[in-house]
């Protein structure tokens, strides 16, 4: 019960601060809006990817209109700053000593860490909703396929960006640290995508950091729902399942320090 | 005993924070811990609530061990800590609902106390407000209501007046009393001695880590004090006033400056009686007569070498 009182306050907090939750929902879409209709080519020429030579994850996006295959990016790179308000929701309670009541509370810091969790990324899927219904209707992306599917890569997604804030705000306790960690992390991670979206090269660094990106598996998983392709739909949110479970219990390692 | 502490030991790496501490506290009382800044006070808090692990020793609450029963412990202890703890961004009510759901408090008993306990402080009318918009003083009134919601046994509060307004600081003190006529246990800390005066029945003080004095206010001024200062001002004072008042056995000095005559006398000397005498006989006046009691500030000045705001 203490997880869904923690939980269920956590999302109160955010309620309070609607401008938060507006900022989180409008910056994918405003950056869509932005993004879409850049590229001239809408339809990628299969010849010519199979000139360059194409990677693992450009072949499931090789269907994918372009303007698709941006918005879905951009949507990544802007919910992954999610982290940035689940750090924040720990280091708010650094700064207002609410956490020395929950370290005298009956409340373990792992009911506290996971009642945390549930409640940001109950926030953030509810906005992460709201953007991913404003792109799909106000700019016609193709979010098709298995709605569950999506569902669950989303909400992966989502749990490994929060657990990513509980270990950054765990070990700096400072908002803007946490936001530069963030940024960097995400720029990386994203890098690799944004490369294959925009100017599909054949590269080994590319390629070498995309099999640690997150967010590569996360569009991979999102691709192969839209086109179909269960080997990439499996591979993937094997991948983001076994992330997510790892990342948490780093968020328990790094969050006892700080919690308990 | 409610708590009882033997031993306590902590440290920071190799700074021994709190060294070998051993009290222990009444059902009933309010028990002050005093001492100046890094004195250990705080670190002996936070153990006793388990707030950080100690290094050895032992901690009994309610007769049980922090290390084995830790969360039954936590469930009869409110905490009150210095610096305020409370949500802004959560209404008066909802930080009580809150904390209240987390010592385990339920349904119509959640919300009866949570009413009570905003009752307590004089928040019930600002129930639907937000801190935020709280003055000083009604900011730590909610975080003692937050302290209390779930009726506690034991009460630690640690500083609960610092930088408030005086009507504020005694709306405080007064509901302090009536948390204790209730039944609670209150541990206190507090800079300001006349607070720890008017409301602890008995108190330790700490400096450096250890405790350096132990007892009730009467006990622990014993400890210091061995004369008693008498001020008095006089209308017609001459030198036969001066030579009786002298040769007054116990008394070890005597001087005047004006009208105004100071007497220092061994402790227990009994000599205002006999000073009020030699004055009238001799057809002078008494304007005004002030025996100066030492004080915890005294006490505490004497064995810490400190004030206890330094």
């Amino acid at each position: 019960m203490n997880i869904l009182t923690i939980a269920y306050y956590t999302a109160i907090k955010y309620l309070r601060n609607p401008i938060v939750m507006l900022t989180y929902i409008l910056a994918p879409v405003v950056i869509v809006f932005s993004l879409t209709g850049t590229v001239e080519n809408k339809f990628i020429d299969t010849s010519k990817l199979a000139w360059i030579g194409v990677s693992n994850l450009q072949v499931t996006m090789i269907s994918s209109n372009i303007d698709d295959r941006i918005a879905i990016v951009c949507l990544i790179l802007c919910i992954f700053y999610g982290c940035i308000l689940c750090s924040y929701t720990m280091i708010s309670e650094f700064k207002n000593n609410t956490n020395l009541r929950f370290k005298c509370s009956p409340v373990s810091f792992v009911e506290n860490i996971t009642g945390k969790s549930l409640g940001n990324v109950g926030v953030l899927a509810i906005c992460t909703l709201i953007s991913v219904l404003i792109i799909k209707y106000a700019f016609q992306v193709n979010f098709g396929g298995n709605v569950f599917l999506l569902i669950l890569v989303f909400l992966l997604f989502l749990f490994i960006i929060n657990f990513l804030g509980v270990i950054f705000a765990s070990f700096c306790k400072n908002i803007y640290i946490c936001a530069l960690l963030a940024f960097a992390f995400n720029f990386t991670m994203i890098y690799p995508v944004m490369v294959d979206t925009y100017s599909p090269i054949n590269s080994k660094v590319i390629d070498f950091v995309s099999e640690f990106s997150i967010h590569a598996y996360v569009v991979k998983a999102i691709y192969g729902i839209i086109n179909g392709d269960v080997n990439s739909i499996t591979s993937s949110v094997i991948i983001l399942s076994i992330t997510t479970v790892g990342i948490f219990g780093l968020s328990l390692i790094t969050g006892r320090r700080s919690l308990k | 005993m409610i708590v009882e502490v033997k031993n306590l030991v902590k440290r920071f790496d190799q700074f021994i924070a709190v060294d070998n501490v051993t009290f222990s506290i009444k059902e009933g009382e309010i028990f002050g811990l005093l001492g100046p800044n890094g004195a250990g006070k705080t670190t002996t808090i936070s153990s006793i609530t388990g707030m950080s692990n100690i290094d050895s020793g032992e901690i009994k609450i309610f007769g049980m061990s922090m290390k084995n029963q830790e969360r039954e412990i936590k469930k009869k202890v409110g905490i009150v800590p210095q610096d305020l703890a409370i949500f802004e961004d959560l209404t008066t009510y909802e930080n009580l609902l809150y904390f209240g759901k987390l010592y385990g408090l339920r349904g119509g008993e959640l919300k009866d106390s949570a009413d009570k306990a905003m009752e307590f402080v004089g928040l019930l009318d600002r129930k639907k407000d937000y801190p935020k918009k709280f003055s000083g003083g009604m900011k730590r009134r909610l975080n003692i209501a937050i302290g209390i919601v779930h009726n506690p046994k034991l009460v630690i509060m640690d500083e609960p007046t610092v930088g408030i307004d005086p009507q504020s600081r005694n709306y405080i003190i007064d509901s302090i009393k009536k948390l204790n006529e209730r039944g609670t246990t209150i541990i206190y800390t507090s800079h300001y001695m006349e607070e720890v005066e008017e409301l602890c029945n008995r108190m330790v003080i700490m400096d450096n880590g250890k405790i350096i004095a132990n007892g009730n206010k009467e006990e622990l001024k014993e400890m210091v004090s061995l004369e008693e200062k008498i001020d008095l001002e006089v209308s017609g004072i001459n030198y036969t006033i001066m030579d009786k008042l002298k040769s007054l056995n116990g008394v070890t000095d005597c001087s005047m400056k004006g009208n105004k005559i100071t007497i220092v006398s061994k402790k227990y000397s009994k000599i205002t009686q006999k000073i009020i005498n030699i004055i009238s006989d001799s057809e002078s006046e008494i304007i005004s007569l002030n025996v100066e009691k030492p004080t915890l500030e005294t006490v505490f000045l004497t064995l810490t070498g400190k004030k206890l705001r330094d």
